[in-house]
């Protein structure tokens, strides 16, 4: 309690400076007084007397150092008046001061932009187990000239040779991306960002959960229970009343002929953003 | 310099409160001079106490809560700064004596034991 007390005082007082400091002053001036009143009274001179006072005293600019540290929290006293005397000089060269806070905006703007650029590229790993070891395989066009066309993406026919002639993966596969039409016993609605994926390269490499449907297999049949997840996928869509960015896998057919139309799809993120 | 000048005694850390708080509990209000002129007295110019340790001693009681200072003239019309002791001075001064009595008591008897 005691403490509590005393260090809502120390505070006030840093405040109050200029009160203590004088009433601190009189009461020395009144010590002072009362010692030269006892040398007055042993025969001293006046003068002498004063000086004796002052002497007995000892030091007044100490001791009211002394009771300034002990009053109030120096060392904040001193920052807050640095402060203000920071703020002044501010005040007083506005160029300066819009010169200043602009370099530090900029600054901590860029560096805040480089970190996101590195760690959104370089330090966080990508969604997958064992992200380092994932790959894109392309295709090297020798001779041709568009900028584009250097590094290309292969065709569905590559990427089933690929498959079958390489031995340096563990498994490959993959994927196209573009719009799907999703349709069932309802209205058409036109899904975004759908992707065409080799389905063992989602289930066993890289262990991707789908949120609506399940996994179909590259042979299956349309069936009318997965023609109604499909319905659904599409009634969740519309019942929220809201464009919703959907990531959407489909089974890459490779070799295949192709799925049948109108039967998807696994359902793997629904965004809230508008698009 | 005199043999009692050479034994004097400068104070342990925050022994000081204690004694001006039984000084003011035993004699009344007193102005600082008074305080120190009495303290001088009574230890038998054994004390020497340093002026500038005695007012920050007196504001950080007065922060306690433990006394109370109001300007008022001496007899021989001088202004000065009473320190009163309060109700919480007073029972402060009863536990920190208590507190001290224990303390060198210890120490007395860890003296005696290791001489």
């Amino acid at each position: 309690m005691k403490h509590l007390r005393r260090i809502f005082a120390r505070f006030y007082l840093l405040f109050a400076n200029s009160k203590v400091e004088a009433e601190l002053a009189r009461e020395i001036g009144a010590h002072l007084g009362f010692l030269e009143d006892e040398y007055l009274r042993l025969g001293m001179a006046p003068e002498d007397a004063r000086r004796a006072a002052r002497l007995a005293y000892g030091g007044v600019e100490q001791a009211t150092q002394l009771h300034r540290d002990e009053r109030a929290f120096q060392r904040l006293g001193q920052i807050l008046q640095d402060t203000r005397y920071a703020f002044r000089q501010l005040r007083r060269s506005p160029g300066f001061t819009v010169t200043a806070i602009l370099m530090l905006a900029l600054g901590i703007g860029a560096t805040t932009a480089i970190f996101s650029l590195v760690e959104g590229v370089l330090l966080r790993p990508l969604p997958f187990p064992e992200p380092d070891r994932l790959v894109i395989l392309g295709d090297v066009l020798e001779g041709s000239h568009c900028a584009s066309c250097a590094q290309s993406s292969v065709t569905t026919p590559d990427i089933r040779n690929y498959m079958r002639d390489t031995q340096s993966f563990s498994h490959l596969g993959g994927y196209r991306a573009r719009l799907f039409e999703l349709s069932g016993t309802g209205d058409p609605a036109v899904v975004q960002d759908a992707v065409n994926l080799e389905i063992h390269l989602i289930k066993r490499f890289l262990h991707v959960q789908h949120m609506l449907c399940r996994y179909l297999d590259q042979t299956a049949a349309v069936s009318p229970e997965r023609t109604n997840s499909a319905d659904e996928a599409r009634r969740t869509e519309a019942g929220s009343q809201q464009t919703h960015r959907m990531e959407v896998l489909k089974p890459l057919a490779v070799g295949h002929v192709g799925l049948p139309a109108g039967n998807i799809l696994y359902v793997l993120r629904v965004d809230e953003t508008h698009l | 310099m005199s043999n009692k000048e050479k034994e004097s005694i400068q104070l342990l850390q925050g022994t000081l409160d204690l004694i001006v708080l039984r000084s003011l509990a035993t004699m009344g209000p007193q102005h600082a001079y008074q305080i120190a002129t009495r303290l001088q007295q009574i230890s038998d110019q054994l004390l020497n106490l340093n002026q500038g340790t005695l007012y920050p001693a007196l504001m950080r009681l007065e922060q306690y809560g433990w006394i109370k200072g109001t300007w008022g003239r001496t007899e021989s019309n001088r202004e000065a700064k009473y320190y009163e002791i309060t109700k919480a001075g007073r029972k402060a001064l009863g536990t920190e004596t208590q507190a001290w009595r224990r303390m060198s008591a210890l120490v007395e008897r860890l003296l005696l034991k290791e001489s």
